[in-house]
């Protein structure tokens, strides 16, 4: 059976979650647990990356359509959920921008003055928007009711809950950082407060990311055991070969154990030496990314009736008879290559 | 009002793929994309009564199609005659309906970029002759008409057999009726 969607969609899922639970984490941040004007100023860093993540995924998924060229065609319905997925990342990605030129030096030289609490405006509304992305990667699949692995309301909930870990992941990788001349922040954080702040931040991603691995290996496990128990047959053979089938060890070995529940133990009991702060946020991140790939290789609808039979028997990939087809050669010429190779020299000679 | 619909005789169907080849005809199809399989479980029966059971397959046209409000593009759209299609310019190719269909009834290769899928071939159904998968099917198993229509074969066969349609339980209403009842001749 065909699968439609290939590895650029499964990054761009893991790319959209990704950068969507950066920025909400960066509005709660800076909204609620460190409200003040130099929080700001180092979550700018973060919101870029979370720029570059989300550009990045939307680049994907537009190289990876058929015509990129109508892409624009995706705004052009009300209700399919694909339509929102593209506006919502429009207005992430928009007040993602417009946050960061607030926060910068040069951009406040301009001859008209922002308004002061704008920029936490644009942080709320990129926030809120990336959240409803993080939420819609899930909701994109979980709508499409004819594949028995995906059509379950739980799938939004485990992609957001991975988006969440993923985001405060990387977030907690980005804070503090600012590669550029400090002078450009409006507000620059090399201070002894910003240093405390920094300190700070990243021990609440620390523990917001290990409540939230610990919440996605429940709701993995959850979803895995349940299709693998209580679920239509369909969906038994899918979970079946995830829990003791081929992916067995993807499953249990790299998506369970290494992205999961490794970056868990270094998380809690590495506190913030560099195996807790740097290794335990690249495997939950790869995590986070094998899971997106793991779900969307389960792609496999309802076959009945023998469909199944049919499919495996087609060609699976492109066999040599499509070159002789499409060279417009005779059929006895692809059954038998060798001869009709040995012959190939008698017949350009005969057309001499 | 008309609403197209397809009904398969089973029993009838011996599983030469005729139809199969006849779609790939006359709408001229890209080599790796095939509208309407015919599939096969195998024999069924006890010796001596074994019977070989074939399945032709093609788009449902469904009443409530999965695929058609899936589509961001606008591109995917349901005729008032219930024929569901797509048109080539507006499609993106992003693929969600091919996903979004339980029934496999759309496909894609990416040298051309957009969806295809079967369209009840509605260049000749609307000039009044029949899908091509029909004309071509020499068993008669393929039946196509309106339903709405009280006269027509599709609608008096969808009355007086036992018919039974693909996943109904997913709720998309599907329009093609096979007749699987041997009537005692298995």
């Amino acid at each position: 059976m065909k699968r439609f969607w290939g590895w650029e969609l499964a990054t761009y899922l893991f790319l959209g979650g990704l950068g969507g639970g950066m920025l909400t984490f960066a509005m709660v941040l800076d909204l609620i647990v460190y409200p003040g004007a130099a929080t700001s100023s180092i979550l700018v860093w973060g919101v870029f990356i979370a720029l570059i993540v989300l550009a990045v995924g939307t680049g994907l998924l537009i190289f990876e359509l058929g015509q990129p060229k109508v892409f624009y065609r995706a705004f052009v319905t009300r209700t399919a959920v694909i339509k929102w997925g593209a506006v919502l990342l429009s207005i992430a990605m928009i007040f993602a921008v417009l946050f960061i030129l607030w926060e910068i030096t040069w951009f406040s030289m301009l001859p008209f003055i922002p308004y002061e609490g704008l920029a936490d405006f644009f942080l709320v509304i990129a926030g809120i928007a990336g959240f409803l992305v993080m939420v819609y990667t899930g909701t994109m699949i979980a709508s499409l009711k004819g594949r028995p692995f995906w059509a379950t309301p739980a799938l939004p909930v485990l992609f957001t809950v991975s988006a969440l870990s993923t985001g405060a992941a990387l977030l907690s990788l980005c804070v503090g950082a600012f590669p550029l001349p400090m002078e450009w922040l409006q507000i620059p954080f090399n201070t002894i407060e910003g240093a405390e702040l920094i300190e700070g931040m990243k021990h609440f991603l620390h523990m917001a990311d290990a409540i939230l691995i610990v919440l996605e290996l429940l709701v993995l496990l959850l979803y895995v055991m349940l299709q693998f128990c209580a679920s239509n047959k369909y969906a038994k053979a899918i979970a079946d070969r995830w829990v003791r089938g081929s992916w067995a060890f993807t499953f249990w070995g790299l998506m369970v154990t290494c992205g999961l529940v490794i970056p868990l133990i270094f998380n809690v009991f590495g506190g913030m030496s560099p195996v807790g702060a740097i290794v335990s946020p690249v495997m939950a991140l790869l995590g986070g990314w094998l899971l997106r790939f793991m779900i969307l290789w389960s792609c496999e609808r309802r076959l009945d009736n023998g469909e199944e039979k049919f499919y495996t028997r087609l060609p699976q990939k492109r066999e040599p008879f499509m070159d002789y087809w499409e060279e417009g050669r005779e059929y006895w010429t692809w059954v038998n290559p060798a001869q009709a190779a040995a012959e190939e020299p008698k017949t350009a000679a005969a057309a001499e | 009002m008309t609403r197209y619909a397809m009904v398969m005789d089973t029993r009838r169907c011996i599983g030469c793929q005729s139809c199969t080849i006849a779609c790939r005809t006359w709408n001229e199809l890209p080599i790796d994309i095939i509208y309407n399989p015919v599939v096969s479980e195998g024999a069924e029966g006890t010796w001596p009564n074994v019977h070989m059971n074939f399945t032709p397959m093609i788009c449902m046209h469904c009443a409530k199609p999965a695929c058609v409000p899936a589509c961001p593009t606008g591109a995917s759209r349901q005729d008032d005659d219930g024929i569901v299609w797509v048109e080539p310019t507006q499609c993106m190719g992003c693929k969600v309906c091919a996903n979004a269909c339980p029934y496999g009834a759309r496909d894609y290769t990416k040298s051309e970029g957009f969806m295809r899928k079967c369209t009840f071939c509605k260049d000749r159904v609307r000039e009044g002759e029949q899908p091509y998968c029909v004309k071509t099917c020499h068993q008669k198993a393929r039946i196509f008409g309106d339903l709405d229509d009280p006269n027509s074969e599709v609608s008096k066969l969808v009355g007086k057999f036992k018919t039974e349609r693909i996943h109904e339980d997913l709720g998309t209403e599907p329009q093609v009726y096979y007749i699987r009842d041997l009537g005692g001749r298995g």
